[in-house]
């Protein structure tokens, strides 16, 4: 609090008096009182009753309250709003009183006292007006008839119950889930990871704890999420709010995408610079969820588990690796120390593309799904290390501190433009931290056959 | 389907290789499916069975007893033990087989430096025992094995399972590169290791692990072998148990120690 020489003494005292006896609270009350009642500044009136209005001890907050309907009228009624959100009730009550009593009080705060009281009690006037409902305190009782005689008031109450906002969250949305632009895969068994004899993918040697599963069926879009149809959702959140986020997210998550403003990433390109968070809220504002590891992988290798969607051996026209990027042949492709130093040496900024259009032809799997390798990675539901489902409870732990923890890195699938050969198979895989905002990775979406509603 | 399902399986063949180094820095442990067979797990078997029987007639040197865990008695009244230090020592069927199947590259291998066995010093090789029923040990809270300033480390712990170790059993739980960071959340979230007979899982000595409770009839033996590229103690230099539960006491709040 900023001191004036104005302030006077009692004031002060009473806004740095934390705790101590009642008598010794009571006293400070008292000349705090006194001194509200001597002022005749109107501005400095408000300053020293905000000090008392505000104040952590409730039993302060209860006299500046009443000081204030005596003395500040055009205070008075904000005082009153604040008092009627008071979790203490025993400063609720006296304000709600006021209230009833008090018709200049009613008129001057009557829009901002309903909008609280109807908060508190339902925005039905006419089970207020029966009394009908969980009104069980002292309190209640006198919201309730606060309630009921501003209610009374017909202009005031056509007012207020017009201007109500209107709660929305996404489960009272009609739901955007559409099967155009999905593929159905059917039910079938996965074997994992490569087959016996054959060289495993760059950063994955070892065999999965348990080597094959069944996978039950499912719809998978056809193609990624491009930018324009991420821009979509960004819009609608801005429009609409937050409905779709996952409870884990990071406080004041701006999913904007963090290539908005690269111009190489195209409307029709792969959505890229999105944390797993975005994906995961992307997919619930259309109806879907993130696929599965095991999903992911199915879609792309079939039923006959094969290393590429389009087959065994690779194809370098089929998908867009790093080879695409720098125009080059390519063979069995570069080593993994030659690759990473490719990489090291490469300017981003500098290349004149990253990302290609979706819908690449020609390296469908089994199943009809495009661009399963290359172009990006894309986000799954599934932690890396162990396979199980992810379920981030981070709470209020800073991003930076997740860097190293286990339980934080997602699988991601397929190898980006930025891979080599050995990377752009239907084996592949990698965890990355679910924060993680790369030009690398991007995602598509999926539904489980269950999960689509009877036509 | 809650049992982890990708948790990598390694293959040993008498040499570490970069990639499986490079897992086992990055998270603090690696699991070899298979590195034994069932004729070399009867091996130690039999080893740890003479051994226990050998140290419960009084025919083993006082020093070379266990006096971490009290032992266990049945309905019969007969003493069974939990325990047992300096088993290589003490057996040189399992000596030689640690040797015939190249274990000892793994120190050199997993640190990327040259490493001595326990074998004279701080408890040697360890085989431990877990029981469910009538049994003084068969859960052990968070704990690291050796705190990071110790003159033994670095270290690698080299877990010979002579039994299968599950979930319902009280297998290993660690937090995966929690060697290289403390865990910074509220509470650890442990990853279970599960194994086979004749699987060995490494881990650094600084990792936060535990083991739960045998909650089955199973009864769980485990051989412990450690290399270490730290200063190697005189022999018969005692081991102090509590210096790393006391270490994870600091970070967890809990109190360490057999249950």
């Amino acid at each position: 609090m900023t001191t004036t020489p104005n302030v006077p003494s009692e004031v002060l005292h009473i806004a740095v008096w934390a705790d101590g006896p009642a008598a010794e609270r009571d006293t400070l009350i008292d000349g705090y009182l006194n001194t509200l009642e001597r002022l005749a500044d109107p501005q400095l009136l408000e300053e020293c009753l905000a000090v008392g209005l505000l104040h952590d001890t409730p039993e302060i907050r209860r006299q500046a309250l009443a000081a204030a309907v005596r003395l500040a009228p055009e205070l008075a009624a904000e005082a009153v709003g604040w008092a009627l959100a008071d979790p203490d009730e025993s400063v609720r009550a006296p304000a709600l009183a006021s209230l009833a009593r008090t018709p200049a009080l009613r008129s001057a705060g009557g829009p901002s006292a309903l909008h609280a009281l109807l908060a508190v009690l339902g925005r039905s006037p006419d089970q207020i007006t029966a009394g009908v409902g969980n009104y069980v305190t002292v309190a209640d009782a006198h919201a309730l008839a606060s309630a009921q005689t501003l209610l009374a008031d017909t202009a005031l109450a056509a007012t207020v119950l017009e201007d109500l906002p209107v709660p929305l969250s996404a489960d009272r949305l009609p739901s955007r889930l559409s099967l155009e632009g999905m593929r159905h895969i059917p039910a079938g068994r996965l074997r994992r990871g490569t087959h016996a004899g054959e060289a495993g993918p760059f950063g994955d040697p070892g065999e999965p704890a348990v080597p094959e599963t069944t996978v039950e069926g499912f719809y998978l879009d056809t193609c990624p999420v491009t930018n324009d149809e991420y821009d979509a959702f960004v819009a609608d959140v801005g429009a609409q709010g937050h409905l779709w986020c996952h409870p884990d997210e990071p406080r004041n998550t701006d999913h904007t995408r963090s290539t908005a403003d690269d111009p190489r990433c195209a409307a029709g390109h792969p959505v890229t610079g999105v944390s797993w968070y975005d994906a995961v809220a992307y997919a619930a504002w259309c109806g879907k969820r993130l696929p599965t590891e095991d999903e992911w992988e199915r879609a792309a290798r079939g039923d006959d588990h094969r290393r590429h969607p389009w087959g065994e051996q690779f194809r370098p026209e089929l998908v867009r690796g790093l080879h695409t990027v720098l125009g080059e042949d390519t063979g069995t492709g570069p080593d993994r120390r030659a690759w990473l130093r490719r990489l090291a040496d490469l300017s981003v900024p500098e290349l004149p593309e990253l990302t290609g259009p979706v819908n690449l032809p020609g390296g469908e799997s089994p199943f009809g799904v495009r661009d399963l390798c290359g172009n990006v990675w894309e986000w799954t539901s599934t932690r890396f290390l162990d396979g199980l489902p992810l379920e981030p409870r981070f709470g209020t732990m800073d991003p930076g501190d997740l860097w190293g923890e286990w339980s934080a890195e997602v699988s991601v699938r397929g190898g980006a433009w930025s891979s080599p050969p050995a990377l752009l198979t239907a084996v592949s895989r990698a965890g990355k931290t679910l924060v993680t905002r790369s030009p690398e990775i991007g995602f598509r979406c999926a539904v489980s056959e269950s999960e689509v509603p009877l036509r | 389907m809650s049992s982890p399902q990708r948790i990598p399986r390694f293959r040993y063949d008498g040499t570490v290789t970069a990639e499986q180094r490079a897992f086992y820095e990055q998270y603090g442990f690696v699991v070899y499916r298979g590195l034994l067979d069932a004729r070399d797990v009867d091996v130690i078997r039999r080893d740890a069975e003479h051994l226990e029987r050998e140290t419960l007639e009084g025919n083993v040197p006082a020093e070379h007893r266990d006096q971490v865990i009290k032992p266990s008695y049945d309905e019969n009244g007969r003493a069974t033990l939990h325990r047992l230090p300096y088993f290589t020592l003490h057996s040189a069927n399992t000596r030689d087989l640690i040797e015939r199947r190249e274990l000892d590259a793994l120190g050199p291998g997993l640190l990327g430096r040259p490493t001595w066995r326990f074998e004279d010093a701080v408890d040697g090789a360890v085989w431990q025992m877990k029981r469910g029923r009538r049994s003084s040990y068969s859960a052990l809270d968070w704990h690291l094995d050796f705190p990071h300033d110790l003159p033994l480390t670095p270290l690698v712990n080299v877990g010979i399972y002579l039994d299968d170790a599950t979930v319902r059993n009280g297998c290993l739980i660690l937090v995966p590169g929690s060697h290289r960071y403390p865990p910074r959340r509220l509470e650890p979230l442990g990853l279970p290791i599960e194994a086979e007979a004749g699987d060995v899982i490494c881990h650094t000595f600084n990792i936060l692990h535990h083991s739960g409770p045998v909650l089955d009839d199973t009864s769980r033996a485990t051989l412990y072998v450690y290399y270490s590229a730290g200063h190697k103690p005189d022999a018969g230099t005692a081991y102090s148990h509590r210096a790393g539960e006391d270490f994870a006491k600091m970070i967890t709040g809990a109190e360490a120690g057999a249950r």
